[in-house]
């Protein structure tokens, strides 16, 4: 199917913010944007496009920033990233020539979808020989083209009424992925999705995915987030999976960053009965990251793998919330984090599970595990278990230490120098997480991520 | 090979060690005998260079070097070897990864070059053939669910293929029931050679039916107290460490 990049028009940017910006009044110029943008780059919107946009600022209005008050914000603080203030994210006028080679997976063989700044690229993306079955479009495209799928999924999954940047997400993304992949049909190739950072400005850039695995069918989808210019922007992405009954999809997602940029990413997926939804998230750097990752279950038997790895030095702070809605009986699900801190870093992770009325013969694991390399670097872990049914299997743990000493000597006294001693001993740590990546060239990249921040 | 001075060792400011001195020379296979809480496992540590373990007094020279400025991987790549008492268990890192970083890392402190795949798997057929251990076992996590006979028979297949110079083989014994220690003295055994010296600590004398050692030193409140050769090891299992204690022990307040 044809993509078209999305219309660009040259506005004039409002005068920047050189004082610290209020987040009440960075709201507020958001709201104002928005209803600028209304005549520019949400113009071609479709009606119901509109409407739903209009529900996310009017929440976004109301709501605001979350702050450290609200509980599921208690240890992020956002202030120190909003107060820089940003606008909405302009497309350049002229396309930025980018080296796509540092930001490939090497080996990786699949469909490629490249997002500047949060804005589709067609002339760097390269979606050839895609089979005829399967629909994939530029994200507002597909409202035209598709008007029932995405009147059936889009907004269904992400709660655009309750949580901020959902909210804010769904009312500015014009870019990123819509795939539709029809029931019975399995997408061999995966489909790669590329954030690349560029601008040097100071603006909220912001991705839309939404991805249909219907019934019997199977698709994996890659995200990985890099930057290749500037790092002032903060970027906002929302990615939807509807997994039909019997549907099957593996989801991973590589954050590597470095120290500046900062970041929201919310996955949210709603499973079939029998289905199986599988993610594997890597954050190997970013200045503030706040993953959310919410999973509905929508059908019995339904199996659910989250796994993820972080690895954080100097000042930087990754929040990772996830969330299962077990709400159906004999639902599987099994989380493992493992995160290796440095320096000051700062992990925080909460896990919440909670297990509706019906949802008997409900299991549910849970673990996390942290190593700390630094006395100043400091790991939160909270597990939150709220069950309503009485037949249900639940466990949750979460530790948090250091090397083992014990280990290193014993790797010592076989002639292995203390400094490798630990780098496998930490490699062999995230190995766990990292041997849930099923395809090869993505494991194979983790792991040479790995390497390269040990020094290895 | 290695000659142990008047070694004075302490941990926590426990003092272990008050005096030791033990030569050894190249092919020899010396037992170090003594009850519990003589210092044997000390000695084992301290050779080894666990930091815990402070020496206050004494010298350690092995192959002409000062041991004690060593850290504990060149010491491994001067040649000593540790077989532990307690092999940890390593989760991830699987006994075949382990073994290659180990020779690997030797062969560079010896100034060797690197073994390719190829031929450090030949390395392993051969070593495998030598002690007799399943291939499977090196595919697992280093000692991971490994029976106790398990952990201290790969002790001695990384002994195998480490090559060292000088085995201490700390309380290899502990924990083994009479087929296992066959099986791993045995290994033990094929190993011992010329130029190759061991330190067999112990507290049982059943060990050293099987590894026969040339001399046996009775270790007693942080020295040698007596020395013979393997006789010395019979007479100390026929009168029990009760005698060691009356003959060389001091007077304890009571």
């Amino acid at each position: 199917m044809p993509i078209t990049a999305p219309k660009r028009v040259s506005v004039p940017a409002p005068p920047r913010a050189s004082v610290a910006v209020k987040p009440a009044d960075l709201k507020d110029q958001l709201v104002e944007q928005f209803g600028d943008a209304q005549t520019r780059r949400l113009s071609t919107d479709t009606p119901y496009l509109r409407t739903i946009r209009e529900e996310a600022i009017k929440a976004f209005d109301q709501l605001g920033f979350p702050t450290k008050r609200d509980e599921a914000w208690r240890y992020t603080n956002l202030r120190p990233i909003l107060r820089g203030g940003f606008e909405v994210a302009e497309p350049a006028l002229v396309p930025a020539d980018i080296d796509l080679t540092p930001h490939l997976i090497p080996g990786l063989d699949a469909y490629l979808m490249v997002l500047v700044d949060g804005v589709f690229r067609p002339d760097l993306s390269d979606l050839d020989g895609l089979p005829d079955e399967v629909t994939l479009l530029n994200f507002t495209e597909a409202f035209e083209q598709e008007p029932q799928l995405t009147g059936e999924h889009f907004a269904k999954y992400a709660d655009h009424t309750e949580r901020a940047f959902v909210a804010l997400n769904t009312a500015f993304a014009t870019d990123g992925l819509f795939l539709h992949v029809p029931a019975g049909f399995k997408l061999e190739r995966p489909v790669f999705v590329l954030y690349l950072r560029h601008t040097t400005d100071a603006v909220l850039a912001s991705a839309r995915n939404l991805v249909i695995v219907e019934d019997e069918a199977e698709a994996t989808v890659i995200e990985s987030f890099r930057v290749a210019g500037g790092t002032k922007s903060f970027l906002n992405t929302v990615t939807e999976f509807y997994v039909g009954d019997k549907g099957h999809v593996e989801h991973y997602k590589i954050q590597n960053e470095g120290e500046e940029a900062s970041q929201f990413c919310a996955t949210q997926a709603f499973q079939g009965g029998h289905s199986k939804f599988h993610t594997v998230t890597a954050t190997v750097g970013g200045r503030l990251v706040r993953n959310e990752l919410e999973v509905r279950h929508g059908g019995e038997f339904v199996d659910t793998q989250l796994h993820g790895l972080s690895l954080l030095e100097g000042q930087e702070h990754a929040d990772h919330y996830t969330l299962v809605h077990h709400a159906q009986p004999n639902g599987h699900s099994n989380e493992l984090y493992k995160n290796i801190l440095d320096d000051s870093s700062e992990l925080v992770f909460r896990g919440k599970l909670f297990v509706h009325p019906h949802a008997q013969v409900t299991n549910a694991y849970q673990s996390n595990q942290n190593l700390l390399l630094n006395d100043n670097a400091s790991a939160v872990a909270q597990p939150q278990l709220e069950i309503y049914a009485d037949d249900v299997r639940c466990s949750h743990g979460a530790t948090t230490g250091h090397v083992e000493d014990e280990a290193v000597f014993y790797f010592r006294a076989r002639g292995i120098p203390e400094r490798r001693a630990r780098i496998l001993l930490m490699k062999a740590f995230l190995s766990e997480v990292t041997g849930y990546l099923e395809n090869e060239a993505v494991q194979v990249y983790v792991d040479e991520l790995v390497n390269v921040r040990f020094g290895a | 090979m290695i000659s142990i001075k008047n070694l004075h060792a302490e941990i926590e400011g426990n003092k272990i060690l008050k005096g030791l001195s033990l030569d050894v020379k190249p092919g020899e296979v010396h037992a170090i005998m003594g009850p519990n809480g003589s210092g044997k496992s000390t000695l084992g540590n301290v050779l080894a260079g666990r930091e815990e373990y402070e020496v206050t007094d004494g010298s350690i020279t092995f192959e002409g070097e000062d041991l004690l400025e060593m850290d504990p991987e060149e010491r491994a790549q001067a040649g000593l070897f540790l077989a532990f008492q307690y092999p940890i268990e390593i989760p991830g890192v699987t006994m075949n990864t382990f073994l290659k970083e180990a020779v690997n890392a030797v062969r560079e402190g010896r100034g060797q070059e690197a073994l390719s795949a190829i031929e450090f798997l030949k390395m392993m057929r051969e070593k495998q053939s030598v002690i007799n251990i399943d291939e499977s076992l090196t595919r697992r996590a280093v000692n991971e669910g490994f029976s106790g006979g398990e952990k201290k028979k790969m002790e001695v297949f990384q002994m195998a293929m480490l090559e060292p110079k000088l085995a201490v083989l700390d309380e290899t014994d502990s924990g083994l029931d009479i087929d296992a220690l066959r099986i791993v003295s045995e290994g033990v055994n094929r190993l011992r050679a010329e130029n190759r010296s061991f330190i067999v600590i112990t507290h049982y004398q059943r060990l050293l039916d099987l590894i026969v050692p040339d001399f046996v030193h009775v270790l007693y409140q942080g020295r040698l107290v007596t020395s013979g050769d393997k006789n010395l090891a019979l007479e100390l299992e026929a009168k029990g460490y009760d005698w060691v204690k009356e003959t060389f022990g001091e007077e304890v307040p009571a």
